[in-house]
């Protein structure tokens, strides 16, 4: 891919749907070039409606500004911006066999057969398909079917790709192993690149930023480790991974404290009465060790570890993760130590 | 909508105005321009309002036993399959290609005057029984022309109903009784109802059968046709084309209302 | 394994209508070619019934199969675009539309045909030319095929690979003759089959519609069926089946084929 890579600049773009309903909430978000951005939430939270009105399927409500570069685009129709998409569904031409599939986009513009033959063959290659050229899509696999269409939307060298939950199709085990061949495959493009899903292992694997939102609009904005590590909203940190809630009474916030019956630990003031803690990040111990003290009530062996539930006196049962060697068993008094620089401060925004 | 989308509409929409929502405003306007009582000569004129209800009867009789007799067959075939099962559904599906006069004419050849029937019950010294040209014979043709409809369609929805809905009520105790009114029924309301309407609005417009049979049974159609040819009488066919329109309209209507309703139901 | 769940008494009604529904086409085939049918095969085999059909009403085989195939092209030319358009406008004004157009089919076939002559009844060479009759079989057989290629057209893999060969920079044509069209090919050729069905036997519109000089294959059978003998009238009728019905097997065969090509 020749062309350098464009950046996306998104200005209030909101979307109205004729019966009322609010889609889409202003959203200010820019792209970098040759950025991979993740759009990261449940269904319903808008994230596949800001990437077909980036892509243009969709119409931005009035005073929402889409650029390419320094480019508006806002008014140009979808066949004009030279986007590419990658569907949920791949949505392949089922009468045209790969190669014509792949090389479409370039057939329409009226590229001159000998280009089109090697763009296509390139992709080929580069998508491993090459024996597969004069099959229909019909004769694929889901894998194949979506390399195809992956090199379909990036034949015509568009300026954004487009990707609509491009994995979702997949039976577990084959989106662990084409999201890593995805992601490299990103990269090698180096095209500026919007990934919209609900998976959030997959976003943190792709992206280089990600956007999580919730109902409608962009809850936080980062690279994924810090969005995982230093959430600002407790709608993040959940959805990110797992988190336990713990809460504290109000006495022992006034005091900068949190107590489980007999034990105690500091726990500044200003992280509110209502604390969040990973799995991971919560050490269960013998019992006789200073700790929070507790009562192991379930335990699911998962192969590479173990996910115990705790009782703790006065609280929900807590999800403690730990390696597959540990010997706590259902029943067992353990103790849990909690380093406070792990705690989620969320304050009161909750 | 898109302008380019009118655009596309344009040809269909001229063709359908020039060539049936003109005319038929024009037939619908027809008595009024005489007298707008002429609309009702349907209730008013004995003749006609006994050839309106004996179309009505006609077809609802039809139509009911097309739905027992074609549900019967159409599930039979379409639930398991044995050799020659596709032979037999192909057969029994053939009559709906043919004209309306074919089946008439099957009719004659049945128990007309040479009939195979009026042989037969010549032979057993029952006398020469030709029932063809009478309400029974012009009741077998419209069976013989509504049933294939039925099969193909309880055939078809045989085949697609959702084998696990029924295991699972069984799995649960239910027996037999249970399952077909419970589950078929259920599953095959809307096939019953579609099929309800067709049977229905073709029976009630049929023309050519009792045409050809000259039957004795007055149906609607055959009078309106008299009207027309014998008596050159435009506006009194008009009115009862109008009349008869609206009843086989209306039972459609009536068929769609209940999908909706049972649509909306089951959600 | 599943147990047999057939019953004894659909198995018994199935084999009566089978009989009803076969004899009589058995009684025509045979009429057709025995010498005199009150004395059935006894009076021997001959031809000359379907001969005398031939030079009689041969012209009508022609002509019905023309106009079938003629009222076939005609819906698909101006009904393929506006099901496109009607599947694209979901509004209640497109739906009420689809339901205007299906009208033909609920009034009687005589009231159109009524209509029809009220209004251009004038036209001289319109009124008695095979187009008059065209133009009723497409009426009554357009809805038809617009349901079915509507239906078609709104399916969600086909909207996807709209927005995607959008996003290809396809302007409309290029969509609509390359990809849309090839991919509602089935559902334009099980249309397509109703329609020619449905033309091939239509009557109670035509008798309405036709003269002397301009007769349908149904038309003729009944003409025959009033003023011929009986023999007569089961070698026309055999002569429909022959004609017809491969040529309808083929078609439905051909839809098949497409089926399963174009499957997703």
């Amino acid at each position: 891919m020749q062309t350098s890579a464009v950046s996306v600049n998104i200005q209030a773009a909101a979307k109205t749907y004729a019966d009322g309903t609010r889609g889409l909430l202003p959203t200010n978000l820019t792209i970098e070039p040759a950025e991979i951005m993740a759009l990261l939430g449940p269904s319903g939270c808008g994230k596949t409606t800001l990437l077909r009105i980036i892509a243009g399927l969709e119409t931005v409500d009035k005073g929402g500004c889409i650029r390419f570069d320094d480019r508006d685009v806002t008014s140009l129709p979808v066949e004009k911006r030279q986007v590419g998409m990658v569907f949920q569904h791949y949505a392949l031409f089922p009468h045209l066999s790969v190669a014509a599939n792949i090389g479409y986009g370039l057939k329409v513009r009226g590229v001159d057969q000998t280009r089109q033959r090697k763009v296509v063959g390139d992709l080929l290659d580069l998508v491993q398909l090459q024996e597969h050229a004069h099959k229909r899509p019909t004769d694929l696999s889901g894998g194949q079917r979506q390399r195809v269409a992956l090199a379909r939307a990036v034949a015509a060298e568009p300026k954004v790709l487009l990707l609509d939950e491009p994995l979702t199709a997949l039976d577990a085990k084959l989106k662990e192993s084409l999201r890593d061949e995805l992601g490299q495959l990103l990269r090698r493009l180096s095209i500026t690149a919007v990934y919209v899903t609900h998976d959030q292992k997959e976003a943190m694997a792709i992206a280089d930023r990600m956007a999580v939102m919730q109902s409608g609009q962009i809850v936080q904005l980062g690279k994924p480790e810090a969005l995982y590590r230093q959430p600002t909203h407790p709608f993040v940190a959940a959805f990110l991974g797992r988190v336990n809630r713990i809460t504290r009474s109000p006495e022992q916030t006034a005091q900068g404290v949190l107590s489980f019956d007999t034990f105690s630990m500091p726990v500044p003031v200003s992280h509110g009465s209502i604390l969040m803690v990973r799995p991971e990040h919560l050490s269960i111990q013998p019992p006789h060790l200073p700790g929070a003290p507790g009562v192991v009530s379930t335990r699911v062996f998962l192969g590479d570890k173990v996910q115990l539930t705790v009782s703790l006196p006065n609280q929900p049962p807590v999800l403690v993760d730990c390696h597959g060697d540990v010997p706590w068993q259902v029943g067992d008094s353990v103790s849990i130590a909690i380093d406070p620089s792990n705690l989620l401060p969320f304050g009161e925004s909750l | 909508m898109k302008s380019s989308h009118r655009l596309l509409l344009l040809p269909v929409a001229i063709f359908f105005m020039a060539f049936w929502l003109l005319p038929v405003s024009r037939l619908l306007i027809l008595p009024a321009e005489q007298d707008w009582r002429l609309y009702f000569v349907f209730l008013t004129e004995a003749r006609y309002a006994w050839s309106l209800i004996n179309t009505l009867g006609l077809s609802i009789g039809v139509t009911l036993v097309t739905l027992v007799l074609g549900a019967a067959v159409g599930l039979y075939l379409g639930r398991q399959p044995f050799p020659g099962r596709q032979l037999l559904l192909s057969i029994l599906t053939l009559p709906l290609s043919f004209p309306g006069v074919i089946i008439g004419f099957f009719m004659i050849l049945l128990a007309g005057r040479q009939g195979l029937v009026t042989d037969i019950t010549q032979a057993l010294g029952l006398g020469r029984f030709s029932f063809a040209y009478g309400l029974a014979g012009l009741f077998l043709a419209y069976l013989y022309f509504s049933l294939p409809r039925a099969i193909a369609a309880y055939a078809a929805a045989a085949q697609s109903m959702d084998k696990s809905v029924e295991e699972a009520a069984r799995s649960l105790g239910a027996r037999r009784w249970h399952i077909i009114r419970d589950v078929w029924m259920v599953q095959l309301e809307s096939t019953t109802s579609a099929c309800a309407a067709i049977v229905f609005a073709t029976a009630m417009g049929a023309f050519g059968t009792a045409f050809t049979l000259s039957s004795q049974f007055e149906v609607l159609p055959i009078t309106i046709y008299s009207e027309f040819t014998n008596f050159a009488n435009f506006t009194l066919a008009a009115s009862l084309s109008i009349t008869l329109g609206l009843f086989t309209w209306f039972a459609l209507f009536l068929t769609r209302r209940k999908e909706t309703v049972a649509g909306v139901a089951s959600q | 394994m599943t147990r047999r769940t057939q019953s004894p008494g659909l198995a018994l009604i199935t084999a009566i209508v089978a009989i009803f529904m076969l004899t009589p086409m058995v009684l025509s085939t045979t009429a057709a070619l025995v010498n005199n049918y009150s004395q059935g095969l006894a009076s021997g085999l001959t031809l000359r019934w379907l001969e005398q059909v031939i030079s009689v009403y041969g012209q009508t085989v022609v002509w019905s199969i023309a106009i079938a195939v003629a009222c076939v092209i005609g819906n698909i030319l101006i009904g393929v675009p506006a099901a496109y358009a009607l599947a694209r406008n979901p509004s209640r004004w497109a739906k009420t539309f689809e339901e205007i157009l299906t009208l033909p089919v609920a009034v009687p076939g005589l009231a159109t045909g009524l209509a029809l002559i009220l209004a251009y009844g004038t036209l001289r060479d319109f009124r008695q030319s095979y187009s008059f009759i065209l133009v009723g079989h497409m009426i009554f057989t357009l809805p038809f095929l617009v349901r079915t290629v509507t239906a078609a057209f709104q399916r969600p893999d086909l909207v996807a690979m709209d927005e995607a060969a959008k996003t290809l920079g396809a302007n409309f044509r290029q969509r609509f003759l390359g990809i849309l069209v090839p991919a509602v090919l089935p559902a334009i050729a099980a249309g397509s089959l109703m329609v020619f069905t449905l033309s091939i036997g239509e009557f109670n519109l035509t008798w309405m519609l036709h003269t002397p000089l301009t007769r349908t294959l149904p038309v003729g059978l009944a003409d025959s069926y009033a003023s011929m003998r009986l023999e007569v009238g089961s070698a026309y009728t055999l002569v429909f089946f022959i004609v017809v019905l491969p040529m309808l097997w083929l078609l439905q065969w051909c839809t098949h084929l497409l089926e399963k090509k174009y499957a997703n």
